[in-house]
């Protein structure tokens, strides 16, 4: 299992630094950008106003406070994050089973006396260690930034809370995506479709201020779970369980699937969504 | 004594949706034996075999390997087998090399690396090599090494020559035929015919998805129709062979002086039906088989 696990978690060398420094140099400077607000007097408020509130909502919303840190740090950083590290989750977790069964190179690994509930685990729990390694480096490219800036303060053991936020809401996805990869007849229509949620959800939460008919799909939408940069002025315990149960729920769903179909392989009925089946 | 057996599917059946692969399939393969699984594509060759590791589960059916149930006990079937997959594919980053130490990290009761490394050597492996740079051939000999990364008591070798040159052919079936001389069982899947022949002391020939014939090879091919070529020194009348139970005129030239027969069974009546004329030439050819092979292919169809 550990040769698994390790296999995968050196697989995924580029992608934990590729996006972690990306995302790191981002933090770094963004917190220059809080300083220059008030060097500079630039009346953010005043700017934020020309746009419409529909457009802020996406954003946090007009009535965070972009002047305090948490409100600076949402609306520049952890409003968008869940789009775009989503996708990066969504597409990781639907290559770990499903695409690994439609190029053929899972045959092998599990002709090789390993359980099939070993090969899921290590590799999800792979997956797993590079997100969190991921947001120690975003971590790290803000604690840098903090070092050299005057105006904002913030603690760090806080900012971890924000993270913390953003790594649940990313696990729903992530492991929805591996769930639908087990269910549905393919990992690109397993992404597409989580994809797409992902997107709603995301649109769907931000709109509800201002749509009071979206209320009702809203309960269901596991954005409205996502503190982002609010949990650096108090963190939602509760909301944070919620994102860990459901994403739990799925990830033993799939996992409960891939142990009882058959693996996939191309030209031999893939295409069809795949129920299992009872073996005598 | 009794034979021992490394395989057992009794009454297997399998779908894909609404494609019924295996139809009640029934197979038995004696522990040391080197057993050629024969068939065409989509036979149902590759889904039995994915069956017997539990890579997919039959619909019905009963299956041991090695006496264990691969369905309760897939982990315990999977450490004695040495598996070669029909369509290998193998991650492009590995080189031979760390691919191997891969699967070895995976299994116990692991092959001494150097006798690995010279079983790779005998075959041309090239180990340092991205899997990604290499040709279909050279993936394929890393696959096979692959399934001697450890010392199983069985291999299933699904297609183990596909891709490769002659010489390297040659040098995969001494290699297997080595293995077995151990008493390791080899159930292998081909679609080159010679090499069954060749190596195989059992046969089986499964089409669409349900075991046609199963016999020690030679036997298969003793019992198959031979075709006898006679040159007589005289003209000869037929009448005399037409009446003869298990033979068939094929050619008689025009004078009468040649003849093609099909021989089945017993050469007994020929040989004595023979004696009676100036024979200046017999010839038995005695067919391959690859034409036994086809004879169940086409007989399968006219059915």
């Amino acid at each position: 299992m550990f040769a698994l696990f390790q296999r995968k978690l050196f697989k995924n060398w580029l992608m934990i630094l590729g996006w972690g420094i990306g995302l790191a140099v981002l933090g770094y400077f963004l917190l220059d950008i809080y300083d220059t607000m008030f060097v500079e007097d630039v009346n953010i408020v005043q700017i934020m106003e020309i746009f419409p509130e529909e457009v802020m909502a996406f954003f946090g919303g007009s009535d965070v406070n972009i002047y305090a840190p948490e409100g600076f740090l949402h609306i520049e950083f952890f409003s968008y994050m869940p789009i775009i590290l989503g996708i990066m989750a969504i597409t990781s977790a639907t290559s770990l089973i499903v695409k690994k069964e439609e190029d053929g190179t899972l045959e092998l690994i599990l002709a090789q006396p390993i359980s099939r509930t070993a090969v899921f685990w290590s590799k999800l729990l792979a997956l797993l260690l590079s997100l969190i390694l991921i947001m120690a480096i975003i971590w790290c490219g803000f604690a840098l930034g903090l070092e050299r800036v005057d105006r904002i303060d913030i603690d760090l053991s806080q900012l971890v809370l924000s993270l913390l936020s953003l790594f649940a809401v990313l696990l729903v996805f992530l492991s929805l995506a591996l769930f639908l990869g087990m269910v549905l007849p393919s990992s690109g229509a397993a992404s597409l479709v989580t994809g797409f949620l992902l997107i709603a959800s995301w649109f769907i939460t931000s709109l509800t201020p201002f749509n009071e008919n979206l209320e009702p799909i809203n309960r269901f939408s596991p954005m409205r779970f996502y503190q982002g940069g609010a949990a650096l002025a108090g963190f939602n315990q509760q909301h944070f369980f919620v994102l860990m149960g459901i994403s739990l729920v799925f990830f033993v769903l799939a996992w409960v699937l891939f142990e009882r179909r058959d693996l996939r392989f191309g030209g031999t009925g893939w295409l069809r969504v795949v129920f299992p089946k009872k073996s005598n | 004594m009794m034979t021992e057996t490394a395989i057992t599917l009794e009454n297997v059946h399998k779908y894909y949706g609404k494609v019924h692969a295996l139809r009640g399939l029934n197979l038995e393969v004696h522990a040391g034996e080197i057993f050629g699984f024969l068939g065409p594509n989509g036979a149902g060759k590759t889904t039995t075999i994915r069956c017997m590791l539990d890579l997919i589960r039959p619909n019905q059916g009963r299956i041991k390997i090695l006496g264990v149930d691969p369905q309760k006990h897939p982990q315990e079937v999977k450490q004695k087998v040495g598996y070669l997959p029909g369509d290998l594919r193998i991650d492009g980053d590995f080189t031979a090399r760390s691919f191997l130490k891969h699967v070895r990290k995976l299994r116990k009761n692991k092959r001494n690396w150097e006798d690995l490394l010279t079983l790779g050597e005998r075959i041309g492996v090239s180990f340092d090599q991205r899997i990604e740079h290499l040709s279909q051939g050279n993936r394929q000999k890393v696959g096979f090494l692959q399934s001697f990364v450890s010392e199983p008591p069985l291999m299933m070798l699904d297609e183990p020559t596909l891709g490769l040159d002659p010489l390297i052919q040659q040098e995969v079936l001494n290699i297997i035929r080595e293995e077995a001389n151990k008493g390791t069982t080899i159930f292998f899947s081909s679609h080159i015919l010679s090499e069954v022949q060749k190596i195989a002391d059992r046969v089986g020939i499964i089409r669409k998805g349900v075991l046609v014939e199963i016999a020690e090879t030679d036997e298969l091919l003793n019992r198959a129709i031979n075709q006898a070529t006679v040159q007589f020194s005289e003209a000869v009348d037929e009448s005399q062979f037409n009446q003869l139970p298990n033979i068939k005129i094929l050619r008689i030239n025009d004078d009468h002086q040649l003849f093609t027969l099909e021989v089945s069974g017993e050469m007994d009546g020929l040989i004595k039906t023979l004696a009676k004329f100036p024979v200046r030439d017999l010839a038995i050819h005695r067919p391959s088989l690859e034409q036994v092979f086809l004879k169940y292919y086409k007989e399968a169809e006219e059915d």
